[in-house]
């Protein structure tokens, strides 16, 4: 059983795997398919909650694995400023050769979900090796206020 | 302090079902033997230096970590792991996410990768269903 502490080492295989046998554009139809078939917690809780739900579902999943963020939530705002990403962490403390574009993700998979409930969406890679990032989501003009 | 994120065994189910949906499962396969080789390179490592104590310590700190409920059987030529409780498969369906027809499938691939490398020879029963299996290694006299 791969666990949950050896996960990312086999998702960043998983991309890896992808682009090398079939290309970038096979990575990219793997995140759309999770972010898709997966993700639909943070759907659910998007859709009916708003920020609020972003607030939910990230606060869960950032504490149980263990990430350095600094979190600002506002009616019309989302941020989340990721001090030390805790994927990256564990790939920089393995010995696999980490995917060059494994930090994308975050981006497709999230947007993805977010974009079609009326927010915007922007991610600044600070720091793609020590795993520094920031995420603003913005409440769209005519966007969902729930 | 290590920190469990179970939902990430939603994310692996969801993965196994692309790969078998969109490549078939002998890519599965393929890309589960990858997984074995690259990211168990420690655990083969400790095996060779330490023999099968190395399984026992990695299995224990796993699945005490996890939440599995199990016991491990070693002796002098070999050692069983009987997982009563599989964690994984127990969350996936608690929360409900879809569990791949073959998610035990991962345990036999990579298992045997990490005997091949090894040279141990090894053996999973799995019952999917039931959330159990038994993984056995033995050294080949």
């Amino acid at each position: 059983m791969i666990s949950c502490t050896e996960f990312i080492l086999a998702y960043n295989e998983l991309f890896s795997f992808l682009d090398e046998n079939y290309g970038k554009q096979a990575v990219i139809g793997f995140w759309e398919y999770i972010s898709d078939r997966f993700l639909t917690n943070l759907d659910q809780l998007v859709g009916e909650k708003g920020i609020v739900g972003m607030k939910e579902y990230w606060t869960h999943t950032l504490t149980e694995e263990g990430a350095e963020y600094e979190m600002k939530v506002t009616e019309d705002e989302f941020e989340i400023f990721m001090k030390e990403c805790p994927s990256v962490k564990i790939l920089n403390n393995s010995k696999v050769k980490k995917y060059p574009n494994y930090c994308d993700h975050c981006d497709l998979l999230y947007r993805r979900v977010i974009e079609k409930y009326g927010f915007t969406y922007d991610y600044e890679f600070i720091d793609r090796e020590k795993g520094i990032c920031r995420l603003i989501v913005k409440r769209a003009y005519g966007g969902k206020d729930v | 302090m290590s920190k469990v994120h179970k939902d990430f065994y939603g994310a692996l189910s969801c993965a196994f079902q692309f790969l078998d949906e969109r490549y078939g499962v002998d890519i599965l396969d393929k890309f589960l033997e990858q997984v074995g080789r690259n990211c168990y390179k420690e655990l083969i490592s400790k095996i060779n230096q330490c023999g099968l104590l190395a399984l026992e310590e990695y299995w224990r700190k796993i699945f005490t970590l996890e939440g599995g409920e199990f016991e491990i059987f070693l002796d002098t030529d070999s050692i069983t792991l009987e997982l009563r409780k599989c964690p994984a498969i127990l969350h996936l369906k608690s929360v409900g996410y879809p569990v791949y027809k073959d998610f035990c499938r991962q345990t036999r691939v990579i298992n045997g990768i990490i005997a091949g490398e090894t040279g141990l020879g090894y053996s999973v029963e799995s019952y999917q269903e039931e959330a159990r299996c038994i993984q056995k290694f033995w050294r080949i006299k």
